[in-house]
């Protein structure tokens, strides 16, 4: 490399470090998003790391120790064990693993699809735009979980039904979200000057647009995170998400709460670890949405 | 004009519909632009004057093809109608500095991947991209370290100097510039300007100018068009029309510039002002559209649109007062 290409080289790294280095000044100086990433790390933690973190890994399967069902919290099971003798502690720790699995499947499925029939409707406009806008405020009128019950209903309730009921759903939000700023977009004189150049629509869409959605969407997303956990929680509850014996923790609680109020560990414990979760999403979203400064419906 | 015009403007009108009602069916039309002829011959500066709504802005993006016209054609280099046509080939004939530095500039796009995306799209630069977007900043005066930066780190002129390099990457022959300097401090105006002096002569460039600052316009420009809802009220030499305006218009506009020099003081000599706000373009006026506000203004000025008169070339004036005989 050339002595000012090198030094141009060093320049943009300075800038770089430079970017991080305000971003975690930025941070430092917002308490809920500092709480909420600092929960979802420990959430997401647990999750990876559940066979070392678990103090009976074993459980989170189908076992039977009738010996120790329905022994309160103590040194030996933290969050005492249940009707069938289960470590508690343990299958919370794995009951994570689940809840994470049908996040990143739910927003895996539902966010690139939804983000793109935004940008399209935004940009192309004309009867693009009236098509896929009319199909979303369609999808808008259902409610979730009564979508969800009558999806998993009709097929066989299990998790990769639920996360198909929920990801059918789910991509109208971001769709809309990226569909009014791109409307905003569309006229600004950079993506005229694109255009102007000759560039294709999927460069301007894709390069042009996209990068300027990135930091709503991802406050959506993580505002998102908490919501499904909590309707995927709602749907196994009602025995419509994962099947026991899978460590669920929304089925936790649901079997837990017919040994109420004697046995209360087995459904409070499960219960705290999804509000836990969701806190944490929701605190780290509200807390990116005020470092980005970006408005999310 | 004796070399064949780089731009040519032909009768350009430009409608927009106006709806209404429950059924938003079409109630009337915008003229925006109304019979607009003019030529631009290689290698000259036209200046395009007339106040917010007189449909500058409108003629620029036509010329360019960001919109189409309703009548009329415009013919750039050998092409006579961007759509269906080759839009890249007629990129490398005719691009556009914009108004608005702010958001000329792409926030979320490095300064060299703003001007890497001209050169290879048209792939007409041969050998290493990187080496001529540095070149093309330094064409602009900016230095090439510039290359990592990203526009929040930039001024206001620092902006439209990099929009200027886009817009030269693909070495175009036309510029149109849409008031680039009117959001600029007047210092940092003076040195954009001066830049685009001196591109025009070591590329050998043809400018289309759009502004409403006069001053500037008699600096900088060749020929010049006094444009009025829509329509050319005064066309002609730079030098002619502001050294000897003919058209009402064209002497009220002068009469309202701020006065800073001897200069100024000497070109507003006798000149009066015009008073009120220009009509709305849904509704234009019958007969000569200057009549309302003319202080020159007859009786046939309110029922006969009058016909241009004199040399575009020289100085010609659509007016049935001052025409030139």
């Amino acid at each position: 490399m050339s002595a000012p290409a090198l030094v141009a080289h060093a320049e943009e790294r300075a800038a770089r470090r430079t970017a991080w280095r305000r971003l975690w000044y930025r941070l430092r100086r917002n308490p809920s998003a500092l709480a909420g990433s600092a929960i979802v790390l420990v959430v997401v933690a647990l999750a990876l790391l559940a066979p070392w973190v678990a103090t009976h890994p074993q459980d989170a399967g189908n076992v039977v120790n009738f010996r120790a069902r329905h022994l309160p919290p103590s040194a030996e099971h933290w969050f005492g064990t249940d009707q069938v003798g289960r470590d508690v502690f343990s299958r919370v720790v794995f009951g994570y693993r689940i809840s994470l699995l049908l996040v990143v499947g739910v927003l895996g499925l539902s966010v690139p699809f939804g983000v793109v029939l935004g940008l399209l409707a935004g940009y192309l406009g004309g009867w693009v735009e009236t098509l896929i806008m009319r199909v979303t405020d369609v999808f808008l009128a259902i409610p979730a979980l009564v979508m969800a019950l009558a999806i998993t209903a009709a097929l066989t309730p299990n998790l990769t039904n639920a996360m198909i009921a929920l990801a059918v759903l789910w991509w109208t939000w971001h769709t809309r979200l990226v569909y009014g700023i791109v409307r905003s977009l569309r006229g600004e004189e950079y993506v005229e000057a694109a255009r102007l150049l000759g560039a294709r629509t999927a460069h301007v869409i894709f390069r042009e647009l996209l990068p300027n959605c990135v930091s709503a969407i991802s406050v959506k997303v993580t505002l998102d995170a908490g919501f499904v956990i909590l309707i995927g929680a709602g749907l196994s509850f009602l025995g419509l998400g994962a099947q026991p014996p899978a460590p669920d923790l929304g089925t936790m609680v649901s079997t837990g709460s017919r040994y109420l109020p004697d046995m209360w560990w087995q459904s409070v414990f499960p219960g705290l670890a999804i509000l836990f979760a969701i806190l944490g999403f929701n605190l780290l979203g509200d807390g990116l949405r005020d470092l980005f400064d970006v408005e999310v419906a | 004009m004796s070399a064949e015009p780089l731009l040519r403007v032909d009768g350009l009108t430009k409608h927009f519909p106006v709806r209404g009602g429950p059924l938003r069916r079409v109630v009337g039309h915008v003229r925006a632009l109304d019979g607009v002829s003019f030529d631009v011959a290689p290698g000259e500066t036209f200046g395009l004057a007339g106040e917010s709504g007189s449909g500058k802005s409108t003629l620029a993006r036509i010329v360019v093809g960001l919109e189409t016209a309703s009548g009329g054609r415009v013919r750039v280099g050998d092409v006579d109608d961007v759509r269906g046509g080759d839009r890249r080939a007629f990129g490398r004939v005719v691009q556009m500095v914009f108004q608005n530095p702010g958001s000329s500039l792409n926030p979320r796009r490095s300064i060299q991947a703003t001007l890497e995306l001209p050169l290879a799209i048209h792939g007409t630069f041969q050998g290493p991209i990187r080496a001529r977007a540095a070149e093309l900043l330094e064409m602009v005066e900016l230095p090439r370290s510039f290359l990592g930066k990203h526009s929040h780190e930039l001024s206001g002129g620092q902006k439209q100097r990099v929009a200027i390099a886009r817009a030269l990457a693909v070495q175009p022959q036309l510029l149109v510039l849409d008031e680039p300097t009117s959001a600029l401090d007047v210092s940092v105006q003076a040195k954009v300007i001066e830049l685009l002096q001196k591109l025009r002569d070591e590329l050998s460039l043809t400018y289309l100018f759009i502004s409403h600052d006069l001053s500037l316009m008699h600096a900088f420009c060749d020929r010049v068009g006094v444009l009025y809802l829509g329509q050319l009220a005064e066309l002609g030499r730079a030098d002619a029309v502001f050294r000897a305006p003919r058209h009402p218009y064209t002497r009220g506009l002068i009469a309202s510039v701020p006065v800073v020099g001897e200069e100024e003081v000497a070109l507003k000599a006798g000149l009066e002002r015009i008073t009120g706000e220009i009509p709305s373009a849904a509704n234009v006026p019958s007969g000569c559209r200057f009549h309302t506000r003319c202080p020159a203004a007859e009786e046939r000025c309110r029922h006969e649109d009058p016909e241009f008169t004199g040399d575009p070339s020289e100085q010609a004036v659509r007016c049935h007062v001052h025409s030139i005989v």
